[in-house]
């Protein structure tokens, strides 16, 4: 019965790939996406960043190989889907949006796959092309980002139950949230650090004044 | 007991033994050079240059020294120093040893001459010279008294004086400041802080035009306040100009040299077409500025002299951080090394620079000497290998760079010269190799080209029966697909 479930999970994924409106109706209305897969598919795309990172072929690869830290790559990968998510759900929330966070990291999930397919088809290929032939592969990984940008757009119309112009002025909004959220993580994690040098000094101040 | 203090005695020649052999072994040199990789991260390498020879007042025969504006080298190697708050111009050999110093001026009859004022004729705080081989003249910019002075290159005896031409366009003072001659007798005269480029005389000493206007690069705020202020505000705004050249020099093709230190340039280093464009070829890892700011704009090299070496290799003189940059004619970084400082070797106010065969020789106007460099064994092998590379002796430029690697195996030049020997070879899998540890993407991919042509080749048969499958695979999917579809209906 499970293995039916993903079965059929992973079919709306292709049919949402392809149909983007009528899919994630499905998916919001009728329960049949998983965040779970989304994740997964999240977790797959920061891999496939480290990947391309370090095996695109040379002719197009500039990153410096040996000062890659993979871990960084994954997280700075994945905290944007997260900031994303966040602060979209907080703005469609005051903006009458009916998608709850989940649905939002579905959609999320769910779009990224065209794009991760063609990085990995790019990935390959960019080892066997000349400087010359670069803009192929450059334009297969336009295509990706485009039909990314498409099927985000189409999921979040979808499931918040916009229309299209309210969508993008959401989405404006959701900038600005990202960018506040950013900068209060800044401040909160630079506050910490100087209460914890304060902390760690008074503590040694006080072990020598004990000694 | 005896076994224990010999084995002592042992680790310690093994401790010591080596350091002492290193330090005198010749390799050790005064500079510490560097270059910049790929990433524009700078990377050490041996210095290219070493100290050999300090030109001061001790070796001037009791002339007073107070620092040397500007060098010029002839072929038979005298160099000629411009000493100008003594207002002076002391000639020595290549190697440093006194000739003879200029400040009154002799005609042919050794008669000391007079100018039209009645005044003999003496040097006025002159700042530049040049020596034409073609015509065996000397050429001092004597910037104090506005005048050009030409002597002759054997017996150094007044042989013209050039006055601000009578038919000189502009509003540049003629207060001559450094001087190239080209082989067609033209005379480059560089105006300090002048906007309206390098002035052309005639070989008469007529005026020619204004050449090689430096377009200065325009800030987008800057742009962009322009672009909505009214003209009062405009008439009141610090005006835009054309960055001035600072000093010139000239290469064997002929075409001019010129650097600028004004942060508002596009450029720092210029290579001057006859219709006064810049060809410089930027073609290496960084563009030629010297040190590479990544932040801030104010660090940036303050060039003040160049000097051409005739296979278009060139050193730059940074006066910011007292450093000497040596650019291949591609522009790509071989060398940088020097320092401020007050330590022997290092420099306080550089001045200028020039070739004297395949040493350096650096002046300094704070500094009361000059110094000759002298290529160490890396900086030879590199400036061999640029040579070669420039005439297209590949395979001697192969030894070299082979050379150079044993002395600084991080030197990315030295790989991509040796991947470009392989690729004139059609060595495809050797030349890909050093292409990509000389992070070249441009030859690299040239290299790979060529490599996955042989490859085809070689396998074309196998390719040709997977293609053929694969179309012959799509075709039966099609055909039974609407077979299927015709068969619903």
């Amino acid at each position: 019965m499970k293995n039916r479930n993903l079965k059929e999970q992973l079919q709306y994924l292709k049919y949402a790939m392809f149909h983007p409106f009528d899919g994630f109706y499905e998916i919001k209305y009728r329960g049949k996406g998983s965040a779970l897969i989304a994740l997964a598919i999240l977790v797959l795309y920061g891999i496939m960043q480290c990947i391309s990172y370090q095996y695109t072929g040379f002719v197009m690869n500039m990153n410096a190989i040996f000062q890659m830290n993979s871990i960084s790559i994954f997280i700075s990968a994945l905290s944007v889907f997260l900031l994303f998510t966040v602060s979209n759900w907080t703005i469609t929330t005051l903006f009458n949006g009916k998608g709850n966070m989940r649905d939002i990291f579905i959609v999320l999930g769910y779009s990224v796959v065209p794009m991760l397919l063609l990085n990995g088809v790019t990935v390959v290929i960019s080892n066997f092309v000349i400087t010359e032939e670069v803009i192929i592969v450059r334009s297969l990984q336009g295509i990706g980002v485009v039909w990314f940008v498409f099927i985000l757009l189409a999921g979040l119309c979808i499931i918040h139950e916009y229309s299209f112009a309210v969508n993008i002025k959401t989405l404006l909004a959701t900038a600005v949230a990202a960018f506040i959220i950013v900068f209060l993580g800044i401040l909160f994690f630079s506050l910490m650090e100087r209460m914890y040098y304060f902390v760690v000094s008074v503590a040694r101040e006080m072990v020598r004044r004990i000694h | 007991m005896e076994k224990k203090s010999l084995l002592i005695l042992l680790v310690f020649l093994l401790v010591f033994l080596p350091t002492r052999v290193y330090a005198a072994d010749g390799k050790s040199y005064d500079y510490d050079g560097y270059t910049y990789n790929y990433w524009w991260n700078a990377v050490e390498s041996p210095a290219a240059f070493q100290l050999d020879t300090v030109i001061d007042e001790a070796d001037m025969g009791g002339i007073k020294v107070q620092g040397f504006n500007d060098v010029a080298t002839s072929e038979d190697g005298h160099i000629f120093l411009v000493d100008t708050l003594e207002s002076r111009v002391n000639i020595t050999d290549q190697n440093g040893s006194f000739i003879k110093s200029l400040k009154v001026i002799r005609d042919a009859d050794n008669k000391i001459v007079i100018d039209e004022s009645g005044a003999q004729l003496v040097f006025n705080a002159p700042e530049g010279v040049f020596y034409q081989e073609k015509n065996k003249e000397l050429y001092i910019a004597d910037t104090g008294a506005e005048r050009i002075v030409v002597l002759d290159g054997s017996d150094y005896t007044l042989k013209r004086v050039i006055k601000k031409p009578e038919n000189m366009a502009g509003v540049s003072e003629f207060r001559p400041s450094k001087i190239v001659v080209d082989s067609a007798d033209r005379i480059y005269v560089v105006v300090q802080s002048s906007y309206e480029g390098i002035i052309e005389l005639n070989p008469d000493g007529t005026f020619s035009r204004y050449f090689g206007v430096n377009s200065p690069s325009v800030n987008f705020l800057d742009y962009f306040w322009k672009s909505i202020s009214s003209d009062r505000q405009k008439e009141q705004m610090k005006k835009t100009f054309a960055p001035a050249f600072n000093n010139v020099a000239l290469d064997s093709d002929g075409f001019v040299y010129a650097v600028t230190f004004d942060a508002a340039a596009e450029h720092m280093v210029f290579r001057l077409n006859s219709g006064g464009k810049n060809v410089l070829r930027e073609e290496g890892n960084t563009f030629v500025i010297g040190d590479i700011h990544k932040m801030n704009l104010n660090e940036q090299s303050q060039f003040v002299d160049v000097a051409v070496k005739d296979y278009g290799t060139y050193a730059v003189l940074d006066k910011y951080k007292g450093r000497i940059f040596l650019y291949d004619f591609d522009g790509q970084l071989l060398n940088a090394f020097g320092s401020l400082g007050k330590t022997k070797g290092s420099f306080s106010m550089p001045t200028g620079i020039t070739w004297s065969g395949d040493n350096l020789v650096v002046t300094d106007s704070a500094l009361k000497c000059a110094y000759i460099l002298k290529p160490t064994d890396f900086g030879k092998a590199a400036l061999q290998a640029s040579k070669s590379y420039y005439y297209g002796n590949w395979d001697e430029a192969l030894v070299q760079f082979e050379n150079i690697l044993k002395l600084n195996a991080n030197y990315e030049v030295a790989y991509v010269g040796i991947g470009k020997n392989y690729l004139m070879k059609d060595d495809f899998k050797k030349a890909m190799y050093y292409f990509k540890l000389g992070n070249n993407r441009a030859f690299y991919s040239k290299a790979y080209n060529g490599h996955r042509g042989e490859v085809l080749q070689e396998n074309f048969g196998i390719i040709a029966v997977i293609f053929v499958s694969f179309i012959t695979l799509i075709l039966y999917t099609e055909v039974r697909y609407h077979k299927k579809e015709s068969g619903h209906k």
